[in-house]
C-alpha cells in the first residue's frame, strides 16, 4: 500500500516535472521578426550583387530584398519636397556575402528592416535587425549605429540615383519606384 | 549568567537607537549609492547628448573640409570649463590634427590637392586613446563606451562615442572603412560627488542629533508615564503582602496603567475587607460568597466545645468581665483550631463549633482538642481556670448556605453535626469524646480510653465513644 502511494506520487513529480520543461522549452522559443524563409521570393531593390565597399559593410557583397508591401510606398509632396513612405510590414533584407560567394553559399549575416513604428525599439520607425543563419538567431539593434548611416538615404548620398533631389526616403538608399538602373560603383570614390 | 537588570526605558531607548541607528546607516547608504548613480548617470545622459551634438558640428565642420574651425571648436569648449575635456582619435589611436596624414590620403583619394598641408601642429600630440575606447570602436554595431575612473581623489566620468564613416564622408575619406575616429568628452565630477557626500553627512548628523532628542524625551515620557507608576504599584503590592492593606497608588493616569493602578487599589480594597470580614466570617461563608454554591453534601470532622460551668460563673461577675473572659478563651481556641487547619463555622454563646476537611482531620481535630486544653490549664489564672468539653465526629454532613434572604450563615448540619454536638455535652471540663469513626482513623502516639457505650439524646442506640488522653 505505501510502496503504490510511494510510486504514485512519484508518477506525479515526474508529471509535473516534464510539463514544466516543456513549457519552459516551449517559452524559450523565439518568434523571428524577419522572415527568413520566404525573402528569396521577393523582388530585389537593386538588380544585382553590390559588389563595391561601403561603410558599415566593407569588402562584403550585398543582395537587396524588400517584402511585397514595400512595392509601392506612399509618396508625398510636401513644402517643396518628396517623401517617400512604407507601410507597416515591409521588410528589406540585404544578404551580406563574401566577396567570393560562388551563387549558393549561404549569406554570412542578414541585415534587415522591418517598418514597425509602434515598436519601441524602432528607430526612425524601422526596426534594425542582424540575423546570423549559422546560429538562427537575430538581435534587434537599439544602437543609433545602423540608422546613422540609413539617414544619409534622406539626403544626397552617393548610391544608386544619389537621391539628388534631396528626397526623404524613408531610410532607404534604393527604393524600388526609383529607376536607379544598375548599380555601379561610383567613379568619384 | 545572572540577567542584569535593565529599567524599562534604557531598553526601549536600547531598541530604539539600535533600529534607527542601524536604519539611519542603511538608508544613509543606499541614498548615497542611488544619489551617486544618479549623478553619473545624469552625467552619463548628458556626455552622450553632448557627444551627439559633438558628432553633427564634427560632421558640418569637415563636409566642407574646414578642420581648423573644428579645432578651434574643441580648443573654445575646453577654455569654457577646465575641468571639461574634450580629444578627436583616430581609429588608430593617435590624436587627430596633430599631423598631416589626413590630408595628404584625402587629396590622393580625390584626385587634386585641395587641402593644403598645415605648417603648424593644430593639436599637440596627446597620450592615445585607451585600449578599451579603441575596442568599443571595432564591436558591431559599434557602441558609445561609458567609463568611470577614480585616480588620485578625481573622480572622472567619459564617453568615447566612435564616429562612423557615412556615405557623405566616403567622397574624401574612401568607403573602405565604417569607423573615421573615436570622440572622447570626458568631465570631472569630483566636487558634484564631494558636494554630495558633504550634504549626506549633514542630513545624518541632523537626524543624528533628532535621534538623540527622540530617545531623550521618549525616555523621560517612559520614565514619566510606565516606570515610575508601575514602580509605585510595585511597592503598593510590596506593602500588602507584608500586611499592610492600608496603601493605595496615587496614579489617576487616563490609560492602561491608570487602569491597573485602579485595579490595584480595587484589589486591596477588597483584600482589606476580606481580611476584616474574615475575623468574623467562617472560610467556608467566604468561600460560599465567592462560589455562590447553595448546599453540598462532604466527609469532615466536626469539632464542638463548649465552657464547662460558665453559666453558672456569668451570673456573680460583671458582665464586661464576663465578655472579656469569653472572647479570651474563644481567641485562644480559635487560634489553636487555624493552627491544626481547621475553620471555625461559629460561635453559640461559649460554644465553638469548627470543621476539619480533609483525609487528616481527625487527627487535626483531635491534636487541636488536646492543645486546646493544654493551653487552657496553662493559662488557667488568666482565664479564671475555666475549661471546655469537647466531641468530635466524622462523616458525612451537609454544607449549605441556612438562613434567609437578609440573613445567613454558611454552616454545617446533619447527624453527624449532632452527635457531635451531644458528645461535646457529654464530655467534662478537660475530656475530649470521639466517635468511632475519629478513632479508626487516629495513630498509636494519640491515647485513647475505651471505648464507652454513651446514651445521646436522638439515638435510639448507645454510642461507641473514645476519650482522648493527654500525650
Amino acid at each position: 500500500m505505501r510502496n503504490a502511494c510511494s510510486t504514485a506520487i512519484l508518477r506525479i513529480l515526474v508529471g509535473i516535472t516534464c510539463i514544466l520543461i516543456g513549457v519552459s522549452a516551449c517559452s524559450k522559443k523565439e518568434t523571428l521578426l524577419l522572415r527568413t524563409a520566404e525573402y528569396r521570393t521577393w523582388e530585389k531593390t537593386t538588380p544585382d550583387i553590390l559588389d563595391y565597399p561601403i561603410p558599415g559593410h566593407e569588402d562584403k557583397y550585398r543582395r537587396i530584398f524588400i517584402s511585397p508591401e514595400g512595392y509601392t510606398p506612399g509618396i508625398t509632396a510636401k513644402g517643396g519636397r518628396t517623401y517617400y513612405s512604407f507601410p507597416a510590414g515591409t521588410q528589406i533584407i540585404k544578404e551580406i556575402l563574401d566577396p567570393s560567394w560562388n551563387g549558393t553559399d549561404p549569406p554570412l549575416m542578414l541585415t534587415g528592416m522591418v517598418k514597425k513604428p509602434e515598436d519601441p525599439r524602432a528607430r526612425g520607425g524601422w526596426l534594425w535587425i542582424v540575423y546570423v543563419p549559422k546560429t538562427g538567431k537575430e538581435m534587434v539593434i537599439t544602437e543609433e549605429f545602423c540608422i546613422t548611416c540609413h539617414a544619409n538615404a534622406n539626403e544626397p548620398h552617393p548610391y544608386g540615383d544619389k537621391n539628388r533631389k534631396n528626397e526623404f526616403r524613408d531610410y532607404v538608399f534604393f527604393p524600388p519606384s526609383v529607376d536607379s538602373g544598375p548599380v555601379k560603383q561610383d567613379s568619384s570614390y | 549568567m545572572k540577567d542584569r537588570y535593565l529599567p524599562l526605558s534604557v531598553k526601549a531607548n536600547l531598541v530604539l537607537l539600535v533600529i534607527l541607528t542601524l536604519g539611519l546607516g542603511i538608508v544613509t547608504f543606499l541614498y548615497y549609492r542611488e544619489v551617486n548613480d544618479t549623478i553619473t548617470s545624469s552625467i552619463e545622459n548628458s556626455l552622450k547628448n553632448q557627444s551627439q551634438i559633438l558628432y553633427s558640428a564634427i560632421q558640418n565642420f569637415m563636409l566642407p573640409g574646414e578642420a581648423p574651425l573644428a579645432v578651434q571648436f574643441f580648443r573654445d569648449i575646453q577654455d569654457l570649463n577646465p575641468l571639461y575635456q574634450v580629444r578627436l582619435f583616430r581609429t588608430n589611436g593617435v590624436p587627430a590634427f596633430s599631423d598631416n596624414d589626413t590630408i595628404q590620403e584625402v587629396n590622393r583619394r580625390i584626385n587634386r590637392n585641395r587641402f593644403l598641408p598645415r605648417e603648424t601642429q593644430l593639436i599637440q600630440p596627446t597620450p592615445a586613446a585607451p585600449p578599451k575606447a579603441l575596442d568599443a570602436a571595432k564591436n558591431r554595431p559599434a557602441r558609445d563606451l561609458f567609463l568611470r575612473t577614480e585616480s588620485e581623489g578625481r573622480v572622472k566620468v567619459l564617453i568615447y562615442k566612435p564616429l562612423i564613416n557615412l556615405p557623405k564622408c566616403t567622397g574624401c575619406h574612401g568607403p573602405d572603412h565604417t569607423i573615421r575616429g573615436i570622440a572622447e568628452i570626458s568631465t570631472d565630477i569630483t566636487q558634484s560627488i564631494q558636494a554630495q557626500g558633504e550634504t549626506i553627512v549633514k542630513a545624518a548628523l541632523l537626524f543624528g542629533g533628532a535621534l538623540v532628542a527622540l530617545s531623550l524625551s521618549l525616555g523621560r515620557f517612559l520614565h514619566r508615564q510606565i516606570i515610575r507608576p508601575v514602580r509605585e504599584i510595585g511597592e503598593v503590592c510590596a506593602s500588602v503582602t507584608a500586611g499592610n492593606f492600608q496603601v493605595r497608588t496615587s496614579i489617576e493616569q487616563k490609560d492602561e496603567i491608570g487602569d491597573l493602578a485602579f485595579t490595584v487599589n480595587t484589589m486591596v480594597k477588597g483584600l482589606h475587607e476580606r481580611f476584616e470580614l474574615s475575623k468574623y466570617v467562617s472560610s467556608a461563608t467566604l468561600q460560599s460568597l465567592q462560589d455562590d454554591s447553595t448546599a453540598k453534601k462532604i466527609s469532615a470532622t466536626v469539632f464542638f466545645s463548649d465552657i464547662r460551668g460558665f453559666t453558672a460563673f456569668s451570673e456573680h461577675i460583671p458582665p464586661e468581665t464576663v465578655v472579656e473572659l469569653l472572647n479570651r478563651v474563644l481567641s485562644l481556641q480559635t487560634d489553636i483550631i487555624h493552627s491544626y487547619g481547621g475553620d471555625v463555622d461559629k460561635y453559640v454563646g461559649d460554644e465553638v463549633v469548627a470543621v476539619f476537611i480533609g483525609e487528616t482531620a481527625p487527627v487535626q481535630a483531635s491534636k487541636a482538642a488536646l492543645e486546646i486544653h493544654r493551653v487552657l490549664k496553662e493559662k488557667a489564672d488568666e482565664i479564671n481556670a475555666l475549661g471546655v468539653g469537647i466531641g468530635i465526629t466524622t462523616g458525612e454532613l451537609i454544607l449549605g448556605r441556612i438562613g434567609s434572604e437578609k440573613r445567613a450563615d454558611f454552616t454545617v448540619i446533619g447527624d453527624t453535626v449532632n452527635t457531635a454536638s451531644r458528645f461535646c455535652s457529654a464530655a467534662q471540663k478537660g475530656q475530649t469524646i470521639i466517635s468511632e469513626s475519629v478513632f479508626r482513623f487516629l495513630p498509636p502516639s494519640l491515647r485513647t480510653e475505651g471505648p464507652y457505650l454513651l446514651k445521646v439524646k436522638g439515638k435510639t442506640e448507645k454510642q461507641r465513644v473514645y476519650i482522648l488522653k493527654e500525650v
